[in-house]
């Protein structure tokens, strides 16, 4: 199986993943970047704080990023007021 | 016999959880036993399994670990050398977890119907083991209390501050140790992502709480790592003997010597 690096770059700076993972397939990588993405900023939420501006660059053995993921994606974001009538269907 | 002879670090270990007599000592020793050498992800005893054996850490490290219906794994537990891996199942029926391998191990396994009657038949020992199974529970209810309540970054340096203790008091390293979990594992242990555990090392890093060479962590102020894991050594009870209350274990945490040597 390939290994995967999970590269992170958010307000913090970079962290480097020098010890990475063997995953199935590209696809697979993608689900365990958003999946991460996710839990840093629900783990940033709860010190009431949300920073959608990281990204995660999934990247080969040599070094070359696959695939970037930024944290913006792995979110849908629904802002403005629910009404009076308003707990409807999500949107 | 040999001078090491494996069921020594047993002997050893029960010893420092309550005062044995050299007869009781003796009877360890003598128990039937045989030693393994087991590669990682190894399983030494399944969910549902029955339990026929008992077991003893002699070198690498094992952990407990249970898993959702929908495949998400908890790692529960971490053992490391001179642990005893299975008391809980001396007298439970069936097993209601996964024990495994996590770094190449020499585990020593003892057939559970002898221990359980040399535990019946020796006071002391049954004590022993009794007090062994209740620090483990200890430890399983920190583990909730981490898990549960503390933010990501001190999940992490708990566990750490743990870890440096319990390997600090088998003899092996001093506030420097070799990590022997992967980030997923760790992620496994914290529950968070493996993603999430590498930006909260990173962050601890940063904090300049531990230092890291490749596998090697370095904690360069036990105190302030201590304080941002919220960490307390009591639940380890590593001075059960000296009527401490463990509050000097800093200073004097007895040597468990994993060949089961004597203490330094």
């Amino acid at each position: 199986m390939p290994r995967f690096f999970f590269h992170i770059h958010d307000w913090m700076g970079f962290t480097e993943d020098e010890e990475g993972v063997e995953l199935a397939d590209l696809g697979t990588a993608g689900d365990r970047a958003v999946a991460g993405a996710r839990s840093i900023i629900s783990d940033e939420v709860l010190e009431g704080r949300l920073d959608l501006r990281g990204r995660i660059d999934v990247a080969d053995e040599r070094g070359a990023v696959l695939l970037t993921v930024p944290f913006r994606e792995t979110v849908r974001m629904i802002e403005g007021d629910i009404g009076d009538s308003g707990h409807g269907a999500a949107p | 016999m040999s001078v090491n002879p494996p069921l020594a670090a047993m002997a050893r270990r029960l010893s420092l959880r309550s005062r044995l007599a050299e007869e009781d000592r003796l009877a360890i020793l003598d128990l039937p036993h045989t030693v393994r050498t087991l590669e990682p992800s190894t399983y030494i005893i399944r969910e549902g399994d029955l339990p026929r054996q008992c077991s003893l850490l002699r070198s690498g490290f094992a952990y407990r670990q249970k898993t959702t219906g929908a495949g998400a794994r908890q790692i529960v537990a971490i053992h490391v050398p001179g642990d005893m891996l299975d008391l809980q199942n001396l007298f439970l029926e069936v097993s209601d977890h996964n024990l495994q391998i996590l770094t190449r191990a020499e585990v020593v396994f003892i057939p559970r119907d002898a221990l359980q009657r040399l535990a019946r038949s020796r006071p002391a020992i049954e004590h022993a083991i009794l007090i062994d199974a209740l620090v483990e529970a200890s430890i399983v209810r920190e583990w909730t209390l981490n898990v549960g309540r503390r933010d990501s970054k001190a999940r992490l340096a708990h566990v750490l501050c743990e870890f440096s203790l319990r390997l600090e008091s088998v003899g092996l390293g001093e506030r420097e140790f070799e990590l022997p979990m992967t980030q997923e594992q760790l992620a496994d242990a914290l529950g968070l992502t493996p993603v999430h555990v590498n930006r909260t090392i990173k962050s601890l890093e940063g904090q300049g709480l531990i230092r890291r060479e490749n596998r090697r962590v370095l904690i360069p102020d036990w105190m302030a790592l201590r304080d941002a894991g919220d960490f307390n050594e009591r639940y380890l009870h590593l001075n059960q003997l000296d009527g401490s209350g463990g509050m000097a274990v800093a200073e004097a945490a007895p040597r468990l010597s994993v060949d089961g040597s004597a203490p330094t």
